[in-house]
């Protein structure tokens, strides 16, 4: 394929061939019409002749003709420039990113509008994909749950590497279900949540899966920020941060909920961390050889992620004080409004 | 104890009658709305066990017409819905507690004996953890059959955190449980107590503990989990 030309290069060539074309004929009236020899005599009047008709006459009103043309298509482009720098930036994480047709010439803006079109229908396919995925992970634990029962009626020796497996299928099948209820209702009203209770019930309801496996958790209440979101989607996401410290903690140490100063909620361990490299790749939905091995911990964190984006606020993850992972929700601060 | 259990799915249903039969409740089971209509008009239920997915309606639809018909058992819904506004909705539905698939038929067991353990309800009268043993009717506590001697305050907050065991009791809800409004009470009046209780049952040798969940509370639990 030949690479495109420039639009600009195109009609500039093309206006100095019409010019050309102009000069030409203009000179071959001239000369018809008033009868101008062409033998070398006749040049000095030939040419005084050419000077008054053609450059002074012709070629001014269409070199300002051309200049006004040239600037025409220049500015119309300038709007496709930034409407391409618009599409290259589109985050499709963000639903509802369309390209702005202000500033286009009309026929770019029949362009942009398709290609905003084609972005609805995108995100449509993915909604449909989401909730499906949700629909059949919601319908796979009723048999998970037979299946887990079952394996109550197994001889006692060779239940924990059974039970092992469903309880991990179990999480992830949660972590599903969650990330489509999540995604299914990105511009969806929030409410004014005191983050401090959510997060204290939280950590107690997680205090028992703790204790089994030999840890502390504790809560650290600094603040009691008031914040807009979408509760289900941050009480999903807590919990499943504060599942992958609980899973990550070695046996005797504490994990940590700590709420404030200001509006952010802690989740930290003490367990191995998570080295930097791999920070930024776990914050991709499901990041392959990622998922393979963690136990729902990549899963985990795209879900606060997505939830924390769809509360206007974000996630950090950082190391806690003396080793281990922090993993901190910013989220926007709510300002009530005094009635 | 008889138990009425709502649910649709066989083989579900095989299995938690199972299980629940091998611990000594007495199973009748409902796969439909009405079926589970019908089943409480007929007999009188020490807890209900419902699913929320029923073929005929939801299931909280069901458990308010319960509720208003004022049948007032205990109810523990299963279900695959796990977002919170789902379990508050259940609750507010009248449900006392809510448990999401899939589960273990020890973790069933009990959530069914916590609910039963309820004041007013079936088993309040002995309440035990391990080898502990408490008697709320005539307060006494016993250690392997043993009976050890502890304060009234003590008795209440065991009290407290048997009938809670598994799951942390906060530390105000005990502040407001055992001190009245004319006694004020210190900071460190709740771990005192608790660090007494503690000493007690450690030197009888009980196999329970009272685990310290520092901002949030207390939580009892055997041993042995």
């Amino acid at each position: 394929m030949t690479p495109p030309r420039s639009l600009v290069s195109i009609l500039t060539w093309r206006l100095i061939w019409v010019a050309l074309g102009v000069v030409l004929v203009e000179t071959i009236l001239v000369i018809h019409e008033y009868g101008v020899s062409l033998d070398p005599h006749n040049w000095h009047e030939l040419g005084s002749e050419f000077v008054e008709h053609v450059l002074v006459g012709a070629l001014p009103l269409f070199a300002v003709t051309a200049i006004a043309s040239i600037m025409a298509v220049r500015s119309g482009l300038r709007g496709l420039r930034r409407a391409a720098s618009e599409v290259a930036a589109l985050n499709l994480d963000r639903p509802g990113s369309r390209i702005a047709t202000e500033g286009l010439p009309a026929e770019a803006a029949t362009l942009v509008n398709a290609i905003n079109g084609a972005l609805d229908r995108v995100e449509w396919a993915f909604a449909d994909q989401r909730a499906f995925t949700g629909e059949v992970a919601h319908d796979l634990r009723t048999p998970m749950a037979v299946l887990r029962l079952a394996i109550d009626d197994l001889p006692a020796h060779l239940q924990p590497r059974f039970s092992q497996q469903v309880d991990a299928m179990a999480r992830r099948v949660g972590q599903l279900v969650t990330l489509a209820q999540i995604e299914a209702r990105p511009g969806s009203v929030g409410e004014a949540v005191d983050l401090a209770a959510l997060a204290a019930d939280l950590t107690a309801r997680m205090a028992p899966l703790a204790l089994d496996r030999g840890l502390n958790i504790a809560f650290d209440r600094q603040d009691e920020p008031v914040v807009w979101v979408q509760r289900d989607a941050i009480d999903s996401a807590l919990q499943n941060l504060v599942e992958n410290a609980i899973k990550h903690a070695p046996e005797g140490s504490e994990v940590t909920v700590r709420v404030g100063p200001d509006a952010v909620v802690v989740v930290d361990d003490q367990g191995p961390g998570i080295p930097s490299a791999l920070r930024q790749r776990l914050f991709g939905r499901f990041e392959r050889g990622q998922a393979q091995a963690d136990g729902g911990v990549g899963l985990g964190l795209a879900i606060a992620r997505r939830a924390l984006e769809a509360s206007g606020g974000h996630v950090e993850i950082t190391d806690a004080p003396g080793g281990g992972a922090r993993v901190i929700l910013r989220f926007p601060k709510h300002i009530p409004v005094t009635p | 104890m008889r138990v009425l259990l709502i649910e649709d799915n066989r083989d579900l249903t095989g299995l938690i009658r199972d299980g629940l039969s091998r611990h000594g409740f007495a199973v009748d089971c409902a796969a439909s709305a009405a079926a589970a209509q019908d089943a409480v008009a007929a007999a009188d239920f020490d807890l209900v066990i419902l699913d929320l997915g029923l073929p005929d309606g939801d299931g909280r639809d069901l458990l308010r017409d319960l509720r208003r018909a004022g049948r007032h058992q205990p109810v523990l819904i299963v279900t695959a819905r796990s977002a919170l506004g789902d379990r508050v909705a259940g609750l507010d539905a009248g449900a006392d507690d809510y448990l999401i698939k899939p589960f273990a038929m020890d973790e069933l067991l009990a959530r069914v004996r916590a609910l039963l353990r309820r004041p007013g309800v079936g088993l309040d009268v002995a309440l035990f953890c391990g080898n502990l043993r408490l008697d709320s009717a005539n307060r006494t506590v016993t250690v392997s059959g043993q009976p050890l001697d502890l304060g009234k305050r003590e008795i209440e907050l065991l009290t407290l955190l048997l009938r809670r065991q598994g799951k942390v009791v906060a530390k105000e809800a005990i502040e407001s449980a055992l001190y009245t409004f004319d006694e004020p009470v210190t900071p460190n009046a709740v771990e005192a107590l608790i660090s007494r209780v503690r000493r007690r049952l450690a030197d009888a040798h009980a196999d329970v503990g009272i685990h310290t969940l520092r901002g949030l509370g207390y939580l009892l639990r055997g041993d042995a989990q």
